[in-house]
């Protein structure tokens, strides 16, 4: 009978499928780091549970793609939850995910901090308020502005509209009265080059990847070094380095974008820091992680187990990854 | 008959017979965290190293180059960097294209050509006589005071600073190796940022470059960290220097680049091309050595590249900026 492993410097809870580009990176990069590699697929959770519970299994890095930290009491949050207890290095930390998951809480942890973000306000559409926003509030998300359901992370619901009655608009799109919802005024890009400047920016441990993005259609691809360059998006770089040193996140994406009706180029965070950096259950386009990111993202993750395993800091310096010219 | 033993190593490491410095160390160090041979070829044991794999009784997968004399076949060194080329290994820098590098004056052609900015520059070739004069057009385009380099020249031998521009000046400075072509090139004056001085090294190696302050008086390193990256505008520094990789063709060099005044804020010119092999004495030891974490990282990068040559794959080629801290 094989003996089962008692230790893995890497896991991962999983249920997407088996030919996914991150998984089959990952997988990929965990071999060549010579590694072990344990993907926690679904029906094997609770089993894997029990064995880290008893102190049979150990993981040196655990990373989540699943607890999306609306639920707290959820398999995969126990799952996170033990693994931390065991000693695991849990990406991102579950007893955090409270303050992460909460992206009203983000949004203003990020104002507060001087970094640019839309004017913003976290509402209830609990149907006790009325249809309107008080004026100062509605003048500051007008022409337009942006919804999205404050806890969780993924795909959640969103809103884009300029009407004035923000609260009853929210109610007949279907967010569940009870539960806070961001609004954010809307901004628009500036158009450079045919392109509009908005962009998805990965933070995979230290390694900041950016890429071009569509309101809708998700992230079009990793910013070139011809483009980064012409296009002046250095600043793109501190912006995602902030952030993460405010949220204290390893591993998240977030967007931004360089809106009209500035002088220099001056980006600005229009969403806050999502944790799952695109991997959640079931994520879909615009914010799952596009196929090129996936090569870089799987090998910082095994990297970070890797030096993990040896007694080092997780990571070594900090890099911006662009694609080729 | 019996067939001779073949052995292999990960990575061997022409170092020139210099006494061991501690990047061979830190190199030695990464090399066994991945578990990969490796060899430090000296004066004791390059002849043999030399002699195996030429004999085919020795296979090195990948040849790092630290002597730096490729033009200089006469040496062991130069010689099993061919070697090992012709064996099929992975070489840095590879030989033909670090010998054509290492001609100042193809360089300046090729980067004129690649639209590579470089200061206002004359090359005098060696079979032009001892009273070769400059044109009224041409001091003035020089300007005062100007330099004098030789072409196959390094680490700031044979370079003169010419005040007035008389033929006996230039005649008096061309003496320092008759047999070479020499540059005559304008004086750069950089800006200054702050209290530091718009001059840069920026190291490449394979796909991604570290850039540094570099101040021409005092000599001395620092690291630029992400913040002055985006602050500064310096996107197009790490771009020249990767455009400046892909005119060489090598795969590891400094080079300098000042940032100076331009009609509409500052441009950055690349004033000493390219510098192979690059001396990577820690700052620990000397006031003019490279930042002690960039010269680790350097090695673990050298060590990672070792790593997928000797799983058979391409080292990724990409266009990353890594910042130390």
């Amino acid at each position: 009978m094989k003996k089962q492993r008692t230790r893995y410097e890497l896991g991962l809870n999983w249920r997407g499928r088996d030919s996914h580009p991150f998984l089959r990176e990952l997988t990929r990069a965990a071999k060549r780091r010579k590694i072990g590699f344990l993907c926690v697929r679904k029906e094997d959770a609770g089993r894997v549970r029990r064995r880290v519970d008893r102190g049979k299994l150990r993981i040196g890095l655990f990373l989540n793609t699943q607890a999306d930290g609306v639920n707290m009491e959820s398999e995969e949050m126990e799952l996170c939850c033990a693994m931390k207890a065991s000693g695991s290095w849990v990406v991102e930390d579950p007893d955090d995910a409270r303050v992460y998951a909460d992206r009203a809480l983000l949004m203003e942890r990020l104002h507060l901090a001087g970094v640019p973000v839309p004017s913003f306000v976290a509402v209830n559409p609990s149907g006790n308020e009325g249809t309107r926003l008080p004026r100062a509030q509605r003048l500051r998300l007008m022409p337009q502005w942006r919804a999205r359901s404050a806890r969780g992370m993924g795909n959640v619901r969103t809103l884009t509209s300029s009407a004035a009655y923000v609260l009853s608009s929210l109610r007949r799109s279907g967010f569940p009265p009870g539960k806070k919802v961001l609004v954010c005024r809307r901004h628009r890009p500036v158009r450079s080059g045919g392109r509009d400047l908005r962009f998805f920016l990965w933070h995979l441990f230290d390694r900041i990847v950016p890429c071009w993005a569509g309101e809708s259609a998700g992230a079009l691809g990793m910013v070139n070094a011809e483009e980064w360059s012409e296009r002046n998006l250095a600043p793109l770089a501190a912006l995602a380095d902030t952030v993460a040193r405010i949220t204290g996140l390893d591993w998240f994406v977030t967007e931004a974008i360089c809106p009209r009706g500035r002088g220099a180029l001056q980006p600005m965070i229009v969403e806050p820091a999502e944790a799952l950096a695109g991997l959640g259950p079931g994520m879909s386009p615009p914010y799952r992680m596009p196929a090129d990111v996936c090569r870089p993202a799987a090998e910082a993750l095994a990297d970070a187990a890797w030096r993990l395993s040896l007694g080092e800091a997780p990571v070594r310096g900090k890099s911006l990854v662009l694609a080729g010219r | 008959m019996r067939k001779a033993t073949n052995r292999i190593v990960d990575l061997c490491v022409a170092d020139g017979g210099r006494e061991e410095e501690p990047f061979t160390a830190v190199l030695r160090r990464q090399c066994d965290a991945r578990k990969l041979s490796c060899v430090i070829c000296n004066d004791a044991n390059v002849r043999q190293v030399l002699r195996d794999t030429e004999s085919g009784r020795l296979r090195i997968r990948m040849c790092l180059d630290m002597f730096g004399h490729p033009e200089n076949t006469s040496t062991p060194y130069t010689r099993l960097t061919y070697a090992a080329k012709d064996a099929g290994a992975f070489v840095i820098n590879d030989p033909e294209n670090a010998a054509r590098a290492e001609n100042k004056a193809t360089v300046h052609y090729e980067f004129l050509r690649a639209d590579i900015p470089v200061p206002f520059t004359i090359i005098t070739r060696n079979w032009q006589p001892s009273r070769f004069r400059l044109s009224a057009s041409e001091k003035r385009r020089l300007g005062s005071p100007f330099f004098v380099k030789p072409a196959r020249g390094y680490g700031k031998q044979g370079v003169v600073r010419i005040e007035r521009g008389s033929v006996k000046e230039i005649a008096r400075a061309r003496r320092f190796d008759p047999g070479d072509d020499f540059l005559i090139q304008k004086s750069i004056t950089p800006v200054w940022i702050g209290h530091r001085m718009g001059w840069f090294r920026a190291l490449y190696l394979a796909g991604q470059v570290v850039l540094c302050w570099w101040d021409t008086g005092t000599q001395h390193y620092e690291p630029v960290t992400i913040r002055q990256y985006s602050d500064l505008g310096l996107g197009g520094l790490a771009d020249l220097a990767l455009r400046i990789a892909g005119v060489l063709g090598m795969d590891f060099f400094s080079t300098e680049i000042a940032m100076v005044k331009a009609s509409r804020g500052h441009r950055f010119v690349s004033v000493d091309y390219a510098n192979h092999p690059i001396d990577l004495t820690m700052q620990t030891f000397s006031h003019s050595g490279v930042p002690d974490e960039i010269v680790e990282h350097v090695a673990d990068r050298i060590a990672d590249l070792a790593l997928d040559v000797s799983r058979n794959e391409t080292p990724a080629a990409g266009a990353d900026v890594w910042f130390a801290g």
